[in-house]
C-alpha cells in the first residue's frame, strides 16, 4: 500500500512539474504575451526580492492577521451562540433555520454594506470574515450538543453528577467531532471572504497584491499574488486536515 | 409559541431596530437608510425596469459559464470516478483546490479575456466546475459494482451500460452538484461584476456605492439577494423532481 501510494504521489507531482515546466516553455518561447502570461521562473524571482524586502511576509502577517482576528471573534461569538440554541430548543429550532437560510445566501455579496459601515480598512475585512466563519461554527456546535446520545447524559445523572460536570465531562466530549469541525469549516470561510474582500477593494494582505499587479500591469506581481493565497489556502487546508485526523486518531 | 413566530418576530425586530438607528442619526445618515428609502429605491429600480438589462448581462455570464463547467466538470468526474488510478492522483488537489477562493483568479481572466462578458463567464465557469466535478467523481465510483458485473455478463455495450446503469445511479448525487454549481456560478459572475465591469447586478451595486447613492446600493443587494433566492428555490423544487424519477426509474 505505502509503495502504490507512492507512486501516487509521484504521478502527482510529476504532473504538476510538467504544467510549470510547460507554462515556463510556453512564455520563454514567445508563444503568449509576457503581459498577460508570466514564466514560474520570474514569478519564483519576485518572490525572492519581495521577500528579502520584507513585502510579501509583511502581505502574509496582515492576511493572517485578519483571519486570525475574525475567528477569534468567531469563536467567542459562534461557541455560546450554539450552545444557547441547544439550551433553548424552541429559539434553537427557529434561529437554526435563519442561520442556515443565511448561510445558503451569497452573503459575500453584503461586502460593499460592510465597507460603507465599517470604511475601507481591516475593520470591514475582520467584520466580514467575522460573519462567514461565526455561523457555521454556531451551526455546528448547536448540531454537536444536540445530536448527543440521551443515554450518556442519562448516565450522567444515574451518577448523579451536576449539571455543570454532566456538560464538562459528558457533553462537550460527545460534541467535540461535530464542533470541531465547525471551527475548520469557519476557518476555511474566513479565509476565502478575507482574501476575497483583499482582492476585492484593495486592501489589506495578500489579495490586494494580485489587485495591484492587475490594475498597473505588473504581470509578474499580479500572479505572486495569485499563487500566494492559493497556496496559502492550501497550506491551512491541509494543517486544519491534519490537525483534525491527529485529534480523532490519539 | 412555534419557531415560525419566533422568526417572524425576529425578523420584525431586526427591522424596527435598523428603522429605529436610521431615525436617531446615530449612525451618519448617509450609511444607514430607513426601510422604507430603501424599498422605495427597489420599487424604482424593478418599475423602471433599469435592472432588467443588468439582470439579463448576470444571467447570461453565470449561465454560459455554468454550461462550461458541467461539462468540463462531469467529464472529469466521470474520468476519474471510473479511473481509480486518475482518482487517488487527482481527487486530492482537486479538493484542495476547490477549497481556495477562485476570485483571486479573476484577474488572470480580465487580462486574457477583456473587462467585458467573457471575464465573468470564466469565473462562472470555473467556480462552478468544482461542486460538479467532485459530486460527478464520487457518484460515479459509487456505482453498485453488482450491477456493473450484471451489466458484462449479459453482454451490455459500453453505451448501454452508460446508459442502464451509470445515468440513473449518477442523477440525484449530479443534480445535488449542478443546483450548488448554479449558485456559485451565478455569485462568482456577480462578484466579478462588483470588482470590474460595465453592466450586471454586480455594476449596478457598485456605481450606486461609488455614486454614494447608499439606498440604492441597499435596493440592488436586496434585488440581487432576492433573485439567488429564487434561482435556489428553483432549484431544489428541480432536484425533488429528479428525485422523484430515480424513484420511479429503481423500481
Amino acid at each position: 500500500m505505502a509503495i502504490r501510494r507512492g507512486r501516487e504521489a509521484a504521478a502527482r507531482w510529476i504532473f504538476i512539474a510538467a504544467l510549470l515546466a510547460a507554462l515556463e516553455g510556453v512564455v520563454r518561447l514567445d508563444w503568449v504575451n509576457r503581459i498577460f502570461v508570466t514564466a514560474p521562473s520570474l514569478i519564483a524571482a519576485t518572490a525572492w526580492e519581495k521577500i528579502l524586502s520584507g513585502e510579501l511576509p509583511a502581505l502574509f502577517a496582515t492576511t493572517l492577521f485578519s483571519v486570525g482576528a475574525a475567528f477569534l471573534l468567531a469563536t467567542t461569538v459562534g461557541l455560546p451562540v450554539g450552545y444557547a440554541l441547544w439550551r433553548f430548543p424552541l429559539f434553537g429550532r427557529a434561529y437554526d433555520e435563519l442561520l442556515s437560510a443565511l448561510f445558503a445566501s451569497p452573503w459575500i455579496l453584503l461586502y460593499p454594506i460592510f465597507l460603507v459601515v465599517f470604511g475601507r480598512g481591516l475593520g470591514a475585512i475582520i467584520a466580514m470574515g467575522f460573519l462567514s466563519g461565526m455561523i457555521p461554527i454556531a451551526l455546528n456546535t448547536h448540531h454537536g450538543l444536540r445530536d448527543v446520545n440521551p443515554i450518556y447524559l442519562k448516565v450522567g445523572t444515574g451518577m448523579r453528577l451536576k449539571e455543570r460536570q454532566i456538560i464538562r465531562h459528558i457533553l462537550f466530549p460527545a460534541a467535540a467531532p461535530m464542533i470541531l469541525s465547525g471551527l475548520k469549516l469557519g476557518v476555511t470561510y474566513i479565509l476565502i471572504s478575507v482574501i476575497a474582500v483583499e482582492f476585492l477593494v484593495e486592501i489589506g494582505g495578500i489579495g490586494r497584491l494580485a489587485s495591484k499587479g492587475y490594475f498597473w500591469f505588473n504581470t509578474e506581481e499580479l500572479y505572486l499574488g495569485v499563487a500566494g493565497a492559493i497556496v496559502l489556502s492550501m497550506i491551512f487546508i491541509h494543517l486544519l486536515g491534519r490537525a483534525e485526523s491527529r485529534l480523532f486518531t490519539s | 409559541m412555534k419557531p415560525l413566530l419566533i422568526q417572524t418576530v425576529t425578523v420584525l425586530v431586526f427591522a424596527a431596530v435598523w428603522e429605529a438607528v436610521a431615525e436617531s442619526g446615530l449612525l451618519f445618515a448617509g450609511i444607514l437608510p430607513g426601510i422604507g428609502e430603501i424599498l422605495r429605491a427597489a420599487w424604482v429600480l424593478a418599475s423602471s425596469g433599469v435592472i432588467f438589462p443588468h439582470l439579463l448581462v448576470t444571467v447570461h455570464e453565470a449561465s454560459v459559464g455554468f454550461v462550461f463547467a458541467a461539462l468540463f466538470g462531469i467529464a472529469l468526474g466521470l474520468l476519474l470516478g471510473t479511473q481509480p488510478f486518475l482518482r487517488r492522483v487527482f481527487e486530492p488537489p482537486l479538493l484542495y483546490f476547490a477549497a481556495t477562493p477562485k476570485i483571486i483568479l479573476y484577474p488572470i481572466f480580465l487580462m486574457l479575456l477583456g473587462a467585458k462578458l467573457e471575464s465573468k463567464m470564466a469565473m462562472a465557469a470555473v467556480s462552478g466546475f468544482f461542486p460538479l466535478v467532485v459530486n460527478t467523481t464520487i457518484a460515479a465510483a459509487g456505482v453498485n459494482r453488482v450491477f456493473l458485473k450484471v451489466a458484462r455478463s449479459v453482454g451490455a455495450s459500453r453505451l448501454q451500460t452508460f446508459a442502464q446503469i451509470y445515468l440513473p445511479s449518477m442523477l440525484l448525487p449530479v443534480a445535488g452538484g449542478a443546483r450548488l454549481g448554479i449558485g456559485v456560478s451565478l455569485v462568482a459572475a456577480i462578484l466579478g461584476e462588483l470588482k470590474v465591469s460595465n453592466a450586471g447586478l454586480g455594476f449596478v451595486i457598485m456605481e450606486s456605492f461609488n455614486h454614494f447613492r447608499i439606498p440604492e446600493m441597499y435596493a440592488g443587494i436586496l434585488l440581487t439577494f432576492l433573485f439567488a433566492a429564487a434561482v435556489n428555490v428553483a432549484m431544489t423544487l428541480l432536484l425533488m423532481r429528479c428525485r422523484g424519477f430515480a424513484h420511479e426509474s429503481a423500481r
